[in-house]
């Protein structure tokens, strides 16, 4: 599984844009996280509001939530608010 | 009057007249100023039939009742001409200091009409204006000419001028002002090109008047300490990386067009994102006037055969200039950009143009003889070189400087132009986000993200979360998108002030700067009333409902990968409604009670 992280979040990952996780069988994205957050201690915190969660492309919030399944080769995206155009 | 200066320029460059006008107030109040009032202008003037390129097309440089005020993100003038590109009107918006300036010199707007018959430029100072020969100026580039001009004039006058792609009448020119701002879109710089006007100086030392003087400051200062400061995009993300940090982030959802929009997602995006630039070749972030956003991006390549300097690119550039031509090499995307800058281009048409004629020669319907040169997916250096080519008009630059769907259309294969309404699409793939496919084919000037920027709710969950892969309610938000920016728009502040603020923050400058009392439904109507003027001018010129589509690859050609894999965009289900909700018939033509409301029966 690969965790990725963009721009004003890469702190997040100690500086890296992404990670690859191992693990066998399907996590939910609340499992994720707190696996994340044991690796990476204070994760949690610097997701502020408004930050978006995609698990292959797909926003959680048109899915199932913190409940979203994450399967092994799933990349999840971890995005703060932005715009441009 | 208040906000508004209450004077326009008017310059026939036939007779070599300049003359100046009242500002019409009934007409100001109605539709704000820049894109508004100076399509209302021109839809009174040009008759929509008129040949975009001939001296009968008129060139509206107007400012908004904002614009200079002090208001947030206050920079804003439009270009607003027939299109060469699309037959349609064109509101082409520029930030940078220009426009304020124009105001500052006792000005609302110019009027541009008649063509001379050897290159001009128009120097404009404090309420004066002359008519001064460019035979120096032509065939410079943006640079040189305003370096030169601020010389001739005043060091702190403000120059807006045409490269060498406006001069040779291509149909994707800009106009350029303080040197890396852009009116970039539908060819606004070939028509300025066609009347021989190089460039317009302007150098003001008045101020504006705004009527409720306490009140408009304690309303943007309010604005900007409690909703563009706390705000983590107006507040954070654009100042820290600009707007290419979309690149990542578009990606990521699938929707990031590559290889001429024949996939959404682009394997080295990142090697061309806003995070990248800030480890490479950003010096510093650069503002517009009055903006506490600071979106813009100093950059310099510092060595190589890249060597330059100058601005950006955006995320739109850098999307059209990389992937959609498969390009990942930054110094070459930066360097194309900075020339785009240089010698008047838009980067969005370039770029999917350029990904378009990619796409012809790989498939054989364009020859290496025709081409004059191998056209292949990634290579950064026919990039460059297509670029100089273009804006000159030499070999296959002759080609792409008539953009991707007349170029297609030549070669026989106009389904591979990436557009609607001859103007190229930015830098979402619709089919990934339904709301703003609608958009697209809804546009008045043509394939446009900023006319409606569905991608907010749809992808940015702004103001709220909306589903992009479904059509539901999308025809709606279309609308409110549409109209609301119509006014903005024509308020001459900047759109990026909207991912913080909404009408109600506008109709509150709006009513402290004017002294009229502008309510949030007034504003919404404005922007209504223009979006139906623009319709109008457009059936005029006989661009009518079947026109409101989308490239064929987008209707039928299912995405191949990603989150949307699968899926087209469904227009018939959203179009119907759409038209019903404006208030037009099933012909997509506004109907009589619908233009009696908004005051232009």
């Amino acid at each position: 599984m690969r965790v990725q992280v963009f721009s004003t979040l890469r702190g997040a990952l100690g500086g890296r844009s992404s990670v690859e996780l191992e693990h066998v069988g399907t996590w939910s994205v609340k499992e994720l996280l707190a696996e994340l957050e044991k690796q990476f201690p204070g994760f949690r915190e610097k997701l502020h509001e408004g930050v978006s969660i995609l698990v292959n492309g797909r926003n959680i919030a048109f899915l199932q939530g913190l409940e979203t399944d994450v399967p092994p080769d799933a990349v999840v995206s971890f995005i703060p608010p932005s715009a441009g155009g | 009057m208040f906000g508004w200066i209450g004077q326009v320029l008017r310059v026939d460059l036939t007779k070599g007249k300049i003359s100046v006008e009242k500002l019409d107030s009934g007409l100001a109040e109605k539709f704000l100023g820049a894109r508004g009032l100076a399509s209302k202008i021109l839809y009174d003037e040009v008759p929509p039939q008129t040949d975009a390129l001939s001296p009968k097309n008129k060139l509206l440089l107007f400012t908004g009742a904002l614009t200079g005020t002090g208001a947030i993100s206050a920079s804003r003038y439009n270009a607003v001409t027939k299109s060469p590109l699309t037959g349609t009107i064109a509101a082409s918006n520029s930030g940078g200091y220009w426009g304020p300036e124009l105001k500052f010199a006792g000005f609302d707007g110019i009027i541009v009409e008649g063509a001379s018959e050897a290159p001009v430029y128009l120097w404009v100072e404090d309420g004066h204006a002359e008519i001064r020969s460019a035979a120096h100026l032509w065939g410079k580039s943006t640079h040189e000419t305003e370096d030169i001009l601020r010389g001739e004039t005043d060091p702190d006058a403000k120059v807006l001028s045409i490269g060498p792609a406006g001069e040779k009448l291509v149909r994707i020119a800009c106009i350029v002002n303080d040197k890396n701002r852009a009116a970039g879109r539908s060819g606004v710089g070939a028509v300025m090109g066609s009347k021989k006007l190089k460039a317009i100086v302007v150098r003001g030392t008045g101020g504006i008047k705004v009527a409720e003087m306490k009140a408009f400051r304690d309303t943007v200062l309010d604005i900007l300490k409690n909703k563009v400061k706390p705000n983590a995009t107006t507040g954070v993300g654009l100042p820290a990386y600009g707007t290419a940090l979309l690149v990542n982030v578009i990606n990521a959802h699938g929707i990031f067009p590559t290889f001429n929009f024949r996939t959404g997602i682009f394997e080295r995006a990142n090697d061309i994102s806003g995070e990248k630039l800030a480890e490479t070749f950003l010096v510093r972030k650069k503002a517009c006037f009055s903006c506490p956003i600071s979106c813009g991006r100093a950059t310099v390549i510092p060595s190589g055969k890249y060597k330059s300097s100058g601005e950006g690119p955006e995320y739109e550039a850098a999307w059209a200039l990389g992937a959609d031509c498969g390009i990942y090499d930054l110094a070459a995307v930066t360097r194309a950009n900075h020339l785009c800058n240089e010698l008047g281009l838009d980067p969005i048409s370039l770029g999917s143009t350029l990904a378009c004629a990619i796409e012809l020669y790989e498939k054989g319907y364009l020859s290496r003889e025709q081409a004059g040169m191998e056209l292949k997916w990634g290579d950064g250096e026919m990039l460059v070189k297509a670029t100089e080519l273009t804006a000159r008009r030499e070999g296959l630059g002759d080609l792409l400087a008539e953009g991707s769907y007349r170029m297609a259309s030549e070669l026989g294969h106009p389904e591979l132009s990436m557009s609607t309404k001859a103007q190229e699409y930015p830098a979402y793939d619709p089919r990934g986000a339904q709301g703003i496919g609608l958009n697209y084919a809804t546009s008045n000037r043509g394939g446009c993200h900023v006319r409606g920027y569905m991608i907010s709710p749809e992808i940015l969950g702004s103001p709220q979360k909306l589903d992009p892969l479904t059509t539901k309610d999308k025809a709606a938000w279309t609308k409110t998108f549409q109209d609301l920016t119509a006014a903005v728009d024509s308020a001459g502040i900047c759109l990026f002030t909207t991912f913080a603020i909404g009408a109600p923050e506008l109709a509150d400058m709006l009513k402290y700067a004017t002294g009229i009392d502008y309510t949030v439904e007034r504003v919404l109507e404005v922007g209504e009333r223009v979006w139906n003027l623009e319709r109008l001018f457009n059936l005029a010129a006989g661009i009518l409902a079947d026109k409101d589509t989308l490239a064929p690859r987008l209707l039928n050609e299912p995405m191949p990968e990603g989150p949307a894999k699968g899926l087209v965009v469904k227009l018939g289900e959203m179009l119907p409604e759409y038209y019903k909700l404006r208030g037009w018939s099933d012909e997509g033509v506004p109907l009589e009670a619908t233009l009696e409301r908004l005051g232009l029966a």
